[in-house]
């Protein structure tokens, strides 16, 4: 009897226990939350060479990864990085797991309003295209009536093939992973005539092979794939930290302000626009929520936005990508810093 | 009041009872009630209406499936088929088997074709709802669970007993076997045999011809396909009476003759039964005729070849529970040790394995889930596609939930059914 009594007094405290934790799941702003915990969760797709990718050792590192490091250090605190697969990716934001996502999410209406996201900031402008090797003979996507396409889930890859064969009366048969590696493997393999991503990927997909020479990017832009950050929706005070920091890094590139000379600009601005972003004068950083010298300390951990597109996809790496797109306004790309005042 | 309650044993153990599933229910409901109030917070529209909306996104295998508008015409027959055959069942004074269900389901759309319905079936492309993507995503799962249940258990049974072989050599093999492959993780193995079978095979523009007019390629194994024709239901159907025939009729010559000549005169009257379409390289992939692809069989053989050695256990411990007087008494009323086994010991054994083997099918069903990670489209890889497309999380996890669940309840209740004749005595 007193085993029983036991078991229903267990059963009392499981039932508040759980009553407990459900109350403590409506949280409050993201912001609070990550500076209580001392650190922020970025959600990160460690399959994407030049964008985030971990080495031997374990340490992760790449173009998303470098304006993860940035956002935490402009609020004062550790980042702690959570590999996702692109089909995890939303799941893992809405319930609250991770605070943002910085994994090459395609910004489009449906996903903001429909899965419940803000974008804060685009960071690379990219395109959806396909990749065929060479001894195909194919030199356009409209030669390719019939083929196998490769591709893997939780990406847009599925719509944006399906509407171009629609759209010109071509049939193919689709071959979708879980994993982007598995997908590119498979290709290589022979599985399929096509592997199909975003640009984001498949250069640097490329790069890495033994033998890149042997296949060609076709010149066809399926769709447009702006890529970014992505948090929750309704939580403005959280967005804005996001955004005006990606802001923060463009107009650092706009002045000629680098990783290596912040701290000299810090204590001797040149201009007032300097003097404000790096917090020498102005309430910018804590109007935020974030400390007076939030820019400088996002700056000295990352570079600014050319150095860390150079660093990790430019002619700094291994990829040697060209801004393209993704060049300064001032040099007809589309990257343009947004004014702090 | 209470208390006196308190001290009879019985009553204890009811009130008991009661208060568990009052908590249980309490909880549930706190869970359900937390999950909800979140849901709104986060402004997410619950509810199962996004599944009408077009998908938008292929599929790599589409077998076709009876569509939505048709299905009601089907199920209406099939459940009159059925309860026609459980009429007949019960007038001859026995109770209707359940394979009645299966064969009315298949029956039905002949009996509607032959009566000059048109009965359309259609394989899923992008312009088709959600639902039908969902639905082609089961039918994929049904497919390479059902061929991987049929193909472990000839496994399983040939291994098990040659576990128990006098020879040696066999012995040890299929001990190897065993133990190899069941402890192995089984995700290892559907990449292993995947990466290995599409290695093994040649380029699409170097494919095998198989005599017969079959290709065998990377792009997989391509088949000629059977056409439905004007004689096919009529065939059929004739196929079907003869069956009866044989079923009820009396064992003696006019009624054998007569079973088989309906088949060939209904195909005399309405044209042959099927015609072929063979398949025929153009462009990039072969045209016509039907295709078991790469991901396909990479899946069935895994999954056969890892549920194979369980099965093998399981043949095995079922033959080792029978007594050994059974087979030394087989074998003193001169049985050969071939007749003992197939006659005396494995239908005694077959009782002692069916519980486990449930478990091991159900096991099946679920591991086929590990399509998804080898482009196999099955069900959780075309749940993964809808709930990134919608973000309905919750309610695709109780669809798949409810799926899965019914499919093993189905299994355990057509094998775990009580068959007096089946007992131990």
């Amino acid at each position: 009897m007193k085993f029983s009594l036991a078991i229903a007094a267990f059963l009392v405290a499981l039932a508040f226990g759980t009553l407990a934790l459900g109350t403590s799941a409506a949280r409050a702003g993201t912001l609070q939350d990550v500076r209580a915990r001392g650190a922020m969760v970025c959600g990160v797709h460690i399959e994407k060479a030049g964008f985030a990718s971990a080495d031997a050792s374990g340490h992760i590192s790449g173009f998303d990864v470098d304006f993860c490091r940035a956002i935490a250090a402009a609020i004062g605190v550790e980042v702690k990085l959570s590999p996702l697969s692109p089909s995890q990716r939303f799941t893992a934001l809405t319930s609250g797991a991770v605070d943002l996502l910085l994994m090459t999410t395609t910004e489009n209406m449906q996903r903001s309003t429909k899965l419940h996201t803000d974008f804060p900031f685009i960071n690379y402008y990219g395109g959806g295209m396909l990749m065929v090797k060479k001894s195909l003979g194919v030199t356009s996507a409209k030669q390719l009536d019939g083929a196998s396409i490769c591709m893997s889930g939780g990406t847009t890859a599925d719509q944006f093939i399906a509407d171009y064969f629609r759209t010109n009366n071509m049939k193919y048969r689709q071959v979708l992973f879980d994993k982007l590696a598995d997908g590119f493997r498979a290709f290589t393999e022979g599985r399929c005539d096509v592997f199909t991503q975003d640009d984001t990927a498949l250069a640097t997909m490329r790069a890495g092979l033994s033998n890149p020479d042997d296949y060609l990017i076709l010149p066809e832009v399926l769709s447009k794939e702006p890529v970014g950050a992505v948090v929750r929706q309704n939580d403005s005070e959280w967005a804005n930290v996001a955004h005006w920091v990606f802001a923060a890094l463009v107009n650092a590139e706009e002045l000629g302000i680098t990783q290596a000379n912040v701290s000299q600009f810090a204590a001797k601005p040149p201009n007032p626009d300097v003097s404000r972003i790096l917090g020498a004068t102005g309430t910018l950083g804590p109007d935020a929520g974030l400390p007076q010298d939030w820019a400088v300390r996002a700056i000295k951990t990352s570079g600014n936005y050319g150095e860390i597109f150079d660093r990790n996809l430019g002619q700094g790496s291994a990829f040697k990508m060209a801004r393209g797109l993704n060049a300064l306004w001032t040099k007809g790309g589309l990257i343009y810093g947004l004014p702090l005042e | 009041v209470i208390a006196s309650h308190w001290h009879n044993r019985r009553r204890r153990a009811l009130l008991l009872q009661l208060l568990l599933l009052a908590l249980l229910a309490g909880v549930l409901a706190l869970t359900i009630s937390i999950t909800a109030d979140n849901l709104r917070r986060r402004g997410i529209v619950g509810g199962f209406g996004f599944l009408a909306r077009a998908a938008d996104f292929g599929l790599g295998e589409t077998p076709s499936l009876p569509t939505l508008r048709t299905l009601g015409l089907w199920g209406a027959t099939a459940a009159a088929v059925a309860l026609l055959g459980a009429m007949v069942a019960l007038l001859r004074g026995r109770w209707p088997s359940l394979a009645i269900l299966p064969v009315a389901l298949l029956v039905a759309p002949l009996l509607l074709t032959a009566a000059g319905f048109d009965l359309p079936v259609a394989s899923f492309d992008p312009q088709h709802s959600l639902l039908f993507a969902l639905l082609t995503g089961f039918a994929n799962t049904l497919k390479v669970a059902a061929a991987a249940i049929v193909l472990a258990s000839v496994i399983g049974l040939v291994v098990g007993l040659l576990r128990l072989s006098p020879n040696l050599l066999l012995r040890g093999w299929a001990m190897a076997y065993v133990e190899t492959f069941r402890n192995i993780p089984l995700l290892i193995q559907v990449f292993f045999w995947y990466f290995g079978v599409l290695r093994a095979l040649p380029n699409i523009r170097q494919s095998l011809a198989v005599p017969g007019g079959a290709f065998l390629n990377n792009r997989g194994l391509f088949l000629p396909e059977p056409m439905a024709t004007s004689g096919t239901a009529p065939v059929a159907l004739a196929l079907v009476a003869a069956g009866l025939l044989l079923w009820f009729g009396h064992k003696r010559l006019p009624c054998l003759a007569l079973a088989a000549m309906l088949p060939v005169l209904a195909g005399l009257a309405f044209g042959a039964p099927v015609a072929w379409s063979f398949p025929a390289l153009r462009g990039f992939s072969f045209a016509g005729g039907m295709v078991v692809t790469p991901e396909f069989f990479a899946l069935l053989l895994a999954l056969s070849i890892y549920a194979g050695a369980f099965i093998a256990e399981i043949v095995r411990s079922g033959i080792a529970g029978v007594s050994i007087g059974q087979s030394d008494a087989a074998r003193a009323l001169g049985l050969k040790p071939s007749q003992a086994m197939r006659l005396v010991v494995l239908p005694q054994a077959l009782r002692v394995m069916r519980p486990p083997l449930i478990s091991q099918f159900a096991a099946q069903v679920k591991d086929s889930s590990l399509g998804v990670a080898i482009a196999y489209p099955e069900l959780i890889s075309v749940s993964n596609t809808v709930i990134n497309q919608t973000g309905q999380v919750i309610e695709m996890l109780s669809i798949l939930v409810v799926v899965y669940m019914t499919l093993n309840l189905a299994i355990a209740a057509a094998m775990g059914r009580r068959d007096p004749g089946a007992a131990l005595t």
